[in-house]
């Protein structure tokens, strides 16, 4: 075993991928289905306010995560309620969204650094794997449970109204619940993998397992599976290579999934 | 109201429907025609629960109601025909399969269209005729008390026309009532037993 493996907060860091991969591989294809990969990207920059806010408010500066999940659960289940109250298309109010929590997050940011060093925010926008903690590992683990008790049950329901909200409507199955249950779980599963993405660049385990998928499966179960064990490959490999080469998890992460994105792409070609 | 599956009095949509009332009769075909604009998807929709409206809707339906729409936004994602059935017959989350019994009521539903052979293609690779099939598929299983068909005779060649036709009456022959919306008069006055006329938005 290489000698780096052996390291306590290495193989935290390992089992932290182990667990963000799942969690997000699994929520990837019904992300892409339902068209929320700018909507994810949103949240992520809202766990990112969430972190000054809660920095700001007394919170640890590494686990603020009363304020990081409230602020962005609050964020997102009103970004739903106000997409279903108004008539704008779901990409103007998310960007409308995007303006207002960039704004609000850079002055937090602003404050936050006035009082920390910077290089301790960095790790909320970059990840930073190697400062996993047992509490972190521990949220990581719930929401995926979390995830799989809440959503699988109301899974196919989520489907049918993506396909056709008429059939769904007419199925009498619960959409708007169901909506702000799977975004419930989604903004969780956002918040708890920012320690391993970093909050720039969580969505990217949201969106590109499910489109790598995409170019090699005909079925859904296939597509979900797959999306799973893209993005265990891709968190996993890019841990290590972070691990090796000093750069932040969430941009190694990145690089490996966009390589297994353009094989499954020159794959498909074939 | 004995015999009457649905009852509707009064309905209105701003700018589309006006004061429009209709009875259909238990296990008969209820057609509704008129031209493009008439607001017969508009009608539909309501009846479906789908469109906001004023005016009352009163099914007196035991069992349930389905829907085939006039198209399907086909996912550009992957999903098997097998597995877009099985969405409707309270099957196991896809992701570990719809399981037996659902798989099996979506082959029977396929059988009862014609199209058994279709079950393991991926939705987005359906022909027109291949797809309405589908849809009709997803209305009959489980077994509804009323189905609600919006035009879904467009885009269809003569031979899936005259396989259309065919599941109308054996959609009667089950007992079902049937609410049809299509602009084609003539084939309403072939098969459906009740006829209603709309144009612009009012009984013609």
């Amino acid at each position: 075993m290489p000698e780096a493996l052996t390291f306590p907060f290495v193989q935290r860091a390992l089992l932290a991928a182990a667990l963000a991969a799942p969690l997000l591989g699994l929520l990837s294809p019904v992300v892409v289905a339902r068209k929320l990969a700018f909507f994810s990207a949103v949240i992520g920059q809202a766990a990112l306010t969430g972190v000054a806010l809660g920095v700001l408010l007394g919170e640890p500066v590494d686990a603020p995560y009363a304020s990081v999940i409230g602020f962005s659960l609050l964020f997102g289940l009103g970004l739903v309620w106000l997409r279903r109250r108004t008539q704008l298309t779901s990409d103007t109010l998310v960007g409308v969204a995007l303006a207002f929590s960039l704004g609000l997050g850079v002055c937090l940011l602003v404050a936050v650094t006035k009082r920390f060093n910077v290089h301790q925010v960095e790790a909320a926008l970059f990840g930073s794997v190697l400062t996993v903690t047992p509490l972190d590992l521990a949220l990581l683990g719930a929401v995926l449970i979390l995830t799989a008790a809440l959503l699988l049950p109301q899974l196919n329901a989520l489907l049918l109204d993506t396909v056709d909200p008429g059939l769904a409507h007419v199925a009498q199955l619960r959409r708007a619940r169901n909506e702000y249950l799977f975004i419930t779980v989604l903004t969780l599963a956002i918040v708890v993998s920012v320690k391993v993405m970093g909050a720039l660049m969580v969505e990217a385990l949201l969106v590109v397992p499910a489109a790598t998928a995409q170019q090699v499966t005909k079925s859904f179960r296939g597509w979900q599976w797959l999306s799973v064990a893209v993005a265990l490959v891709a968190s996993v490999g890019g841990v290590l290579v972070s691990t090796w080469v000093s750069v932040p998890s969430g941009a190694a992460i990145v690089l490996v999934l966009s390589g297994l994105f353009a094989v499954s792409v020159a794959l498909r070609r074939r | 109201m004995e015999g009457v599956a649905l009852d509707v009095v009064g309905l209105s949509v701003p700018g589309r429907l006006f004061d429009v009332s209709l009875q259909v009769r238990a296990g008969t075909v209820h057609a509704v025609v008129g031209p493009n604009g008439a607001g017969k998807s508009t009608l539909l929709g309501c009846l479906a629960g789908t469109t906001a409206h004023d005016g009352a809707v009163r099914w007196n339906v035991r069992g349930r109601l389905s829907l085939v729409p006039q198209r399907l936004a086909v996912p550009s994602w992957p999903l098997v025909v097998a597995e877009f059935l099985a969405l409707h017959v309270g099957a196991r989350p896809l992701t570990v399969g719809p399981g037996h019994g659902a798989e099996a009521q979506a082959r029977h539903a396929l059988s009862l269209v014609g199209a058994s052979e279709l079950a393991d293609r991926p939705l987005r690779t359906l022909s027109t005729g291949q797809l309405q099939r589908v849809l009709l598929a997803q209305a009959l299983v489980p077994a509804p008390a009323a189905v609600l068909l919006d035009e879904p005779e467009a885009g269809l060649d003569q031979e899936s026309l005259t396989w259309l036709d065919g599941q109308l009456q054996a959609l009667r022959r089950r007992g079902a009532t049937v609410v049809w919306v299509t602009h084609d008069a003539a084939r309403a006055r072939t098969f459906a037993d009740q006829t209603t006329a709309l144009l612009g938005g009012r009984r013609a």
